[in-house]
């Protein structure tokens, strides 16, 4: 099988083209950096498969960052049968760039002119088959996003791919070119392959080849002793790339005819910028944008019409029963939009997924069960073990997608990376690039592949950083934890508003990973804050394949991991929460003799200060549990609630007499353990920034140790999230408990604040003692 | 016991072992247990997660 690779600057397209040729469904940001690796996959139209490697974005071959060096390893070592080098045609100077690098390799190349339509669209044209003559490789004018002359490309590459090519040079009539000659005949001498690149890279005192021919080093080295640049003095890098820019702008620039010859021309990005990165509107533009996205999803009442115009509820209209329910199967549905407000998008799609499709599934094999002739035990297992807590679970899909679609929608939009280049002046002053808000950013959807996105950071301690504050950014697991307990805050303490308490909980986790780092960059991962520079992508409207590609991946996942580990874990946490030390069987009512139960209430006062411990009596180590299985995976927390939640309506009916709360879904799961423990909503919001803010799942764990590479750092980190969580936790709670102690945390926070000041001064000094 | 209740612990029985063992497996394939929702083939570092190893070194 034949293999190609894509090879390209950031953001230009690459895995938009890797997608449509190889049908699958990578993920494809409008930013620079989204892929961090080569990802591999077949193009199945040529005259025989051929494998596509889809590299890294790359502005050159030389090894600035690990995305190049594994990019110029893989052409390097691989040896692709053709390089497929991807152009943005709309910034063609730029670009060009590293096709002048890459055409030194000795490898077949195909320039892919992408975004051809952008081009044609601004009335400006490219003179392909001229550009093709002066680079002397094949140039296909393609656009990825509309699949337009991708066959004709393949089909270049492929004739390509059969034929030899030796590395040429846009260098050979520069003044350097006598010392690359004479270094590419050495090498070639020494049987090195790709002697013309290697020979332009040691000029460049490439590390990476200075490392690895140093017996050639003495003899450029003599040379370079003859050899003073006028302007550039000795500084054999920068001359070679101003050579190149030269030959760039003096033979393929004049190439692209533009329609308006003036310099600058604003576009609709660059006038949407002035408003979107305004330097003091940015970031409260920001802040309304991520609040729009919770009320759409969330909000129970849209855009505040219920409150305004006082609209009455369906029992003022008398669609309800005496009971409460609706008169017939059409109020069902009208329950689903509107209750004396209308509803939110999100909730709408949530009302009807869980009252008419799950709720209505999951009931109807709960009644097959309870119906049948099993004993009470395998009823219980199946009802309130497995179906109540994969129920729980699948029943916060809705406003998982819905939310994702909004961030996808952003992302695609190019918003994201305005994102970053607003937040960089902030978080500048606290020892983060704008860069490190890329991962933290992609933590929103899950923390693994956004601490594997912190390889993009060059600066070590900066990355460690990064990677411990990741999982403050609540992932798309955590929010059915988030929106079951806001939601249990609003329908049973009457307090606030589901879509507010879910916005405000996510500010919490940005500013707490905000005071994580400032804390960590001024004292154990003190370092320089490295400058972040990035080029801002063009808006455009969100791509329909795209978004549906992210939101298809998210729910195959979502599901697939509701019927395993989830499965898993209620089967487990029923069995331990249904049986007794001595192995006896035990009814609902009597969970507090568990063996769950047991060793729950040994670790229970821990978490007293947190509001979720021993003040809550004999049932509050339910809580314990849940947090504790959320370990595994945070959706675990809201399917370890509707499990023992089951358990608990039968004890909450007997205690508090009266209430009866099907605890189906996570909302009343809650609701359950909040009338069967007495826990209050200080206790139930430290509970979420607990969850928020603890150790990640143990995929999140894992990666973080790979990340890290350092088994104390990363033991570090561990006790990091351990200790950040109990103090995030025990704030919430003793202020929200007693006002008061807010003096003691703000003396608190300034003593450790004087202390770490106090501490930079004399580690200063002494480090001033011993340079004198 | 009825064969419907002895069914319904092997099948208990076998979820748990079976995802305990898919773990393992994957783990000594050098993959990891990315249950993570994000998409093995969606995410950003799909490669670095299934050769992870071998793409740290390739780095270095």
């Amino acid at each position: 099988m034949k293999n190609f690779a894509l090879a390209g600057n950031p953001n230009c397209g690459k895995t938009t083209l890797f997608n449509s040729l190889t049908g699958s469904t990578a993920h494809v940001g409008n930013w620079p950096g989204v892929t961090v690796d080569k990802k591999t996959g077949t193009y199945k139209k040529c005259a025989e498969p051929i494998a596509i490697v889809d590299l890294p974005g790359i502005y050159s071959l030389s090894p600035y960052t690990p995305e190049e060096v594994i990019a110029r390893n893989y052409i390097l070592d691989e040896k692709p049968d053709c390089v497929i080098n991807i152009v943005d045609a709309t910034n063609l100077e730029r670009n060009l760039y590293l096709t002048t690098q890459l055409i030194e390799m000795d490898v077949p190349v195909v320039i892919a002119l992408n975004m051809m339509d952008e081009v044609e669209k601004a009335g400006d044209k490219i003179d392909s088959v001229e550009l093709e003559k002066r680079l002397g490789v094949p140039v296909q004018k393609i656009s990825a996003l509309k699949e337009n002359g991708l066959k004709e490309l393949m089909d270049r590459a492929y004739a390509e791919s059969k034929k030899t090519r030796v590395g040429a040079t846009v260098l050979e009539k520069s003044a350097l070119s006598h010392l690359i000659g004479d270094i590419k005949i050495a090498l070639k001498g020494q049987g090195v392959k790709d002697p013309l690149f290697h020979a332009i890279k040691l000029v460049e005192n490439d590390s990476i080849e200075t490392e690895m021919h140093k017996d050639t080093l003495q003899m450029i080295n003599e040379f370079k002793e003859t050899f003073e640049d006028e302007i550039f003095g000795d500084d054999f890098e920068a001359l070679v790339a101003d050579a190149r820019y030269k030959y760039i702008s003096e033979n393929f620039a004049p190439t692209l005819k533009k329609k308006n010859k003036e310099k600058f021309q604003a576009t609709r990005s660059d006038k949407a910028d002035k408003v979107m990165t305004h330097k003091i509107w940015g970031i409260p533009i920001f802040l309304l944008i991520l609040f729009a996205i919770f009320h759409l999803t969330f909000s129970e009442d849209f855009l505040y019409l219920g409150k305004i115009f006082s609209l009455p509820s369906l029992e003022d209209l008398g669609f309800l029963t005496a009971e409460g329910e609706p008169l017939n199967y059409g109020v069902r549905w009208l329950a689903c939009l509107y209750d004396g407000a209308v509803f939110s998008p999100g909730v709408i799609i949530n009302n009807i997924w869980n009252n008419m499709l799950v709720g209505e599934l999951f009931g109807w094999l709960g009644g097959l069960v309870e119906g049948s002739s099993m004993s009470s035990w395998a009823v219980g297992l199946i009802n309130n073990g497995i179906f109540d807590g994969i129920s729980s679970v699948l029943s916060f899909l809705p406003p998982i997608l819905v939310l994702f679609l909004f961030f996808s929608i952003l992302e695609d939009s190019g918003y994201m990376a305005r994102i970053a280049f607003i937040l960089d002046r902030m978080f500048r002053r606290f020892g983060l690039s704008g860069r490190a808000f890329m991962p933290m950013i992609m933590g929103f959807g899950c923390s693994v592949p956004a601490m594997i996105n912190t390889r993009t950071l060059a600066d070590e301690k900066e990355r460690t950083a990064t990677v411990r504050v990741i999982p403050f950014f609540s992932c798309g697991a955590k929010l059915p934890i988030l929106t079951a307990v806001a939601g249990a805050i609003v329908a049973y303490f009457g307090v606030g508003n589901a879509d507010v308490i879910t916005f405000l909980m996510y500010l919490l986790g940005i500013v707490t990973a905000i005071v994580a780092v400032l804390l960590m960059r001024s004292t154990t991962l003190k370092g320089e804050t490295p400058p972040f520079i990035m080029e801002l992508p063009a808006y455009h409207a969100p791509q329909f394949k795209n978004l549906m590609a992210h939101l298809w991946d998210k729910t195959k996942h979502f599901v697939k991991k509701a019927f395993t580990i989830i499965l898993a874990s209620t089967i487990v946490i029923w069995f331990l929460t249904h049986f007794s030390f001595a192995w006896k069987f035990l009814e609902d009512e009597e969970i507090n003799q568990s063996i769950l139960a047991g060793i729950s209430q040994l670790v229970q006062p821990l978490f007293t200060p947190l509001g979720f411990g021993s003040q809550l009596g004999e049932y509050g180590w339910v809580f314990v549990v849940a947090a504790v299985a959320g370990l595994i995976a945070k959706e675990n927390v809201i399917a370890t609630f509707a499990t023992l939640a089951a358990c608990l309506v039968a004890v909450a009916n007997l205690n508090v007499g009266g209430l009866d709360i099907a605890a189906e879904e996570g909302v009343d799961a809650v609701q359950a353990m909040v009338l069967a423990t007495g826990i209050g909503v200080p206790g139930l919001i430290a509970f979420i920034a607990f969850n928020m803010t603890t150790i990640p799942c143990f995929a999140a764990v894992g990666t973080a140790k790979a990340e890290l590479q350092n088994d104390k750092r990363f033991k570090g980190t561990l006790v990091f999230w351990i200790a950040a969580s109990y103090l995030v936790a025990a704030a919430i709670y003793t202020i929200g408990s007693w006002w008061w102690t807010a003096f003691i945390w703000a003396a608190l926070v300034g003593l450790a604040t004087w202390l770490i000041v106090w501490l930079n001064k004399r580690s200063a000094l002494k480090a001033k003692k011993a340079e004198q | 016991m009825k064969g419907f209740e002895i069914l319904l612990i092997v099948f208990c029985v076998a979820v748990v072992v079976g995802v305990i063992a898919a773990r393992i497996v994957r783990k000594k394939k050098g993959k990891p247990s990315c249950d993570c929702g994000c998409g093995c083939e969606g995410c950003a570092g799909c490669a670095a997660c299934a050769a992870c190893k071998n793409a740290k070194k390739e780095t270095k």
